[in-house]
């Protein structure tokens, strides 16, 4: 007896390959239709929300143009604002490095000359006595030297001399740069 | 058409199927790729709206609370304080208010005012960078160097907001550069601007130190 005779009919195994495909086929085109009807709801969903947002927006446009006075000088007012901050907080503070300066002269010395840029401040400081300036170079100095608050990098003496009324010296004070706030 | 009849026997079986797949094709490139496009796109005009809208409805409200008296009246404020153009009157008066503050002798003062007409060449350097500005050299007398400093306190304690470049001191008399600030004012760029925001607390603090400065 022949052990490999095939008993079912070809046509029959043909059959259910073409019932296969085609169900595989159905299948896979209504999972793509069903997802294809989802996606273009759900976009026609957002455009439609998308829409009402822009008609909104117009709408509270159109209500905003009513108050349209009060909307320039609010902005004039913010733009101004801003620049003034600005200004307040990055312009060289020249009067108050000369000041915190001139708030540690002793009496006893006479300020002649101030010359004052962004860089220096150079003082002229005048005195009958030479041992006037003993005070301001041997205690005073070094004091704004720690004073942080006046910020100096370096001092130097930038000229002595003696005049028929007393005596001149000239002290560059040099500041550190403070950067440039934004 | 007897011709075509056996291929027809043959693959009529194949036909639904090979309709379905051009069908899925179809649906899978035509519909359901260019909408996942669409709706990203979509998502960015919500998420994008819904910003204009946010930042309209608190300009709205930004603007139908404020008060139009105190609106006026800060704009005063900082217009004097950063003019919209050269005020040289405003300049005078602030040189005069300070020199009489500090009791100093304003002897006499020049400025260099610049182009009346046409685009400038070159903006006046401060340290504020950005920002135009006048610049005015002040000769002061009968002045000790202690009242030249409070002079130049005073000048920057007034308005319009100045900046103390150079002082030149010798014996009672003094010259100063000071650079007065202005910037002028684009109309059409702030008219596009949506969003309001009404004056904060920090913006009022700084108005209301302007107003200190407002002698």
């Amino acid at each position: 007896m022949k052990e490999d005779i095939n008993l079912v009919i070809k046509t029959n195994t043909d059959k259910k390959i073409k019932d296969k495909v085609f169900l595989g086929t159905l299948v896979v085109f209504l999972i793509l239709f069903a997802l294809g009807a989802i996606v273009l709801i759900y976009s026609i969903t957002l455009t439609s929300k998308a829409s009402a947002l822009a008609n909104n927006a117009n709408d509270l446009r159109s209500k905003i143009s009513s108050y349209s006075d009060q909307k320039t000088k609010l902005l004039t007012i913010s733009e101004r604002l801003v620049t003034i901050r600005k200004i307040i907080n990055t312009r060289k503070k020249i009067d108050e490095e000369v000041s915190g300066i001139v708030s540690y002269v002793p009496d006893n010395l006479a300020i002649d000359s101030i010359y004052a840029d962004d860089t220096k401040v150079t003082m002229g400081f005048t005195s009958p006595q030479l041992s006037d300036f003993d005070t301001l170079l041997e205690s005073k100095i070094p004091l704004m030297t720690k004073d942080k608050s006046l910020n100096i990098s370096r001092v130097a003496i930038g000229s002595f001399s003696q005049k028929s009324t007393g005596y001149l010296v000239l002290i560059d004070f040099i500041f550190r740069t403070a950067p440039v706030r934004k | 058409m007897k011709e075509l009849q056996p291929y027809y026997l043959k693959y009529k079986n194949f036909i639904l199927p090979t309709v379905f797949i051009m069908l899925s094709f179809f649906i899978l490139f035509r519909v359901i790729m260019p909408q996942i496009t669409s709706i990203a796109s979509a998502n960015q005009d919500i998420e994008s709206k819904s910003t204009d809208v946010q930042t309209l409805q608190s300009s709205l409200s930004a603007l139908s609370n404020a008060d139009e008296s105190a609106i006026n009246d800060d704009l005063d404020t900082v217009v004097k304080a950063l003019p919209v153009s050269k005020n040289i009157t405003q300049i005078f008066e602030a040189l005069s208010s300070a020199a009489g503050a500090s009791s100093v002798d304003l002897k006499e003062y020049s400025l260099k005012v610049g182009g009346i007409y046409g685009r400038a060449e070159k903006v006046a350097q401060t340290s504020v960078k950005g920002v135009p500005s006048v610049d005015v050299e002040v000769k002061v007398g009968g002045a000790s160097p202690r009242q030249i400093v409070d002079f130049t306190k005073q000048i920057q304690q007034r308005l319009p907001l100045s900046e103390v470049t150079q002082i030149n001191s010798n014996g009672n008399n003094a010259s100063l550069i000071i650079s007065f600030f202005y910037k002028p004012l684009d109309l059409t760029l702030v008219s596009r601007q949506d969003n309001v925001t009404g004056v904060n607390q920090n913006d009022q603090t700084v108005i209301n130190q302007l107003k200190d400065w407002d002698k």
